[in-house]
């Protein structure tokens, strides 16, 4: 359990259970947010990433437990990076900078804008028209163009192929402020990895938060073997140097 | 208040796109009524049972959407399952519940249009005087039965029940259930007979005014503590 500390935090969440029509899904979950961190959060199918997501950003009530959100003056709690497959499909994306700008008072719409400019995504057809990258990249560019302290972005890289993968990563690190955090489920941890500074595993209704910089140094081994390992798929090697670690915080 | 306005557009804005097929359905099939002369019409009704058949349900298709419609698309499914990106706007869930019953109105006011227009078409095709559609909706107290109860408090009976019990699936039941209520506030509305004539319709209109202002409210409380 990780102690208890007077730091700046973000999010916090304390004792924290959900359940979908009485199966259990989280079981008395810790997690503690600190400002410019970016957090990966890694589980099975099924092991309630989204779920996790949902329940810091506010879609989601937890049936026990608390959520706190310590919001820095000006910015917004939390801005969710909807999956694509969340936005109404008949909105193109005008209707979205539109709808956005009308909703979120921190909303920056030139921002949105360029970016979108600047990503090629046309604005005026509507979303189920766009390829799979250019509706990632449009909800990201509505995402991180709210001013927000805490970023949510659920699996950004999927169903992404993986030359456009590179482009999601390197969005993500040029965009998001410089104190505010980020916290992404992902598959991908092995593309990701070199990004991310804490490691939050779900396995078996439960969390567990770890620094990645913890994993190399105690075990050597990469974040997705310290993964596999945790999840009983894999057992990591003390002393072996993991693969694939680059420089953090920017594209190997 | 702006809020509430932002909502009714864009929730408003959704709904056309969803009923634009259908629109455009019952647009064509009016034009061809309307341009078809009076003797193709009478062959059709004689001769053709199944041009006749689909003409004539294509009319019925725009009654049948005024008795579904109300319930079982305006009622509930704009609100659940509940839609993350409405969520995150913030938007009380009280004031979504009352967007989303407020813009019912101009929906079946046009659904009652189109059957309107329609009866009127359909005479053309009347055999003997007699026609399938001359079965009209005759609806005297069209504003209170057709763009209150069926537009608003139907639906928002409906939507209470639905969200009372709980579960996907259970819509029938809660359609059951807000019929049932529905004719028991009737029965239960009997003694205003001691009250005079004139009076009668606008204290049924109060009380299920009341009634509605309630359940909008039962309906955030319940929607809220399920987490919507």
């Amino acid at each position: 359990m990780r102690e208890e500390t007077k730091e700046r935090l973000l999010l916090r969440m304390r004792q924290v259970s959900f359940s979908y029509d009485r199966k259990p899904l989280l079981r008395q979950i810790h997690l503690d947010v600190r400002p410019g961190r970016i957090l990966g959060v890694a589980g099975g199918n099924g092991a309630g990433k989204t779920t996790l997501l949902k329940l810091a950003a506010g879609l989601l009530l937890p049936q026990e437990g608390t959520v706190e959100r310590f919001v820095p003056e000006g910015l917004c709690p939390v801005s969710y990076c909807m999956p694509p497959g969340e936005l109404p499909g008949w909105m193109t994306g005008r209707d979205l900078l539109a709808y956005y700008r009308h909703f979120f008072q921190d909303f920056r719409r030139q921002q949105a804008e360029g970016l979108l400019d600047s990503l090629g995504i046309p604005r005026n057809r509507p979303l189920y028209r766009l390829s799979s990258g250019q509706a990632v990249l449009l909800s990201l560019s509505l995402g991180l163009s709210r001013q927000a302290c805490l970023y949510l972005a659920d699996e950004p890289l999927s169903h992404i192929e993986p030359a456009l993968r590179r482009d999601v990563r390197r969005f993500l690190l040029r965009y998001m402020p410089e104190e505010s955090s980020l916290l992404m489920a992902t598959h991908q941890l092995g593309e990701l990895e070199y990004m991310l500074d804490e490691l939050v595993i779900l396995h078996r209704h439960t969390a567990r938060q770890i620094e990645t910089e913890s994993i190399r140094s105690q075990y050597g081994v990469s974040a997705e073997d310290y993964f596999l390992a945790e999840t009983g798929r894999g057992k990591p090697e003390a002393g072996t140097s993991g693969e694939g670690q680059g420089e953090r915080r920017e594209e190997p | 208040m702006k809020d509430l306005k932002h909502y009714l557009w864009w929730e408003g804005k959704r709904r056309l796109r969803t009923v634009r097929v259908f629109a455009v359905f019952w647009l064509a099939a009016d034009l061809l009524l309307w341009a078809l002369p009076q003797s193709a019409c009478a062959w059709i009704s004689r001769e053709s049972s199944v041009l006749s058949l689909l003409l004539n349900g294509s009319m019925f298709l725009a009654g049948l959407a005024l008795a579904w419609y109300p319930v079982f698309v305006a009622g509930a499914s704009w609100f659940t399952p509940r839609r993350s990106l409405e969520q995150l706007t913030g938007v009380a869930v009280e004031k979504q519940i009352l967007a989303g019953l407020l813009l019912n109105v101009p929906v079946v006011f046009l659904l009652y249009v189109q059957c309107r227009i329609g009866m009127g078409l359909m005479a053309k095709l009347a055999w003997d005087g007699v026609s399938f559609f001359q079965i009209a909706l005759s609806w005297p107290d069209f504003w209170r039965q057709a763009l209150w109860e069926q537009a608003f408090f139907m639906p928002s009976l409906y939507l209470f029940f639905y969200l009372l019990f709980g579960r996907r699936g259970w819509k029938l039941l809660a359609y059951v259930a807000a019929l049932g209520s529905a004719s028991l506030l009737e029965f239960l509305l009997t003694w205003e007979m001691a009250l005079p004539a004139a009076w009668l319709p606008w204290v049924t209109l109060a009380a299920e005014a009341l009634l509605c202002g309630l359940l909008i409210s039962a309906c955030g409380r319940i929607a809220r503590r399920r987490g919507y």
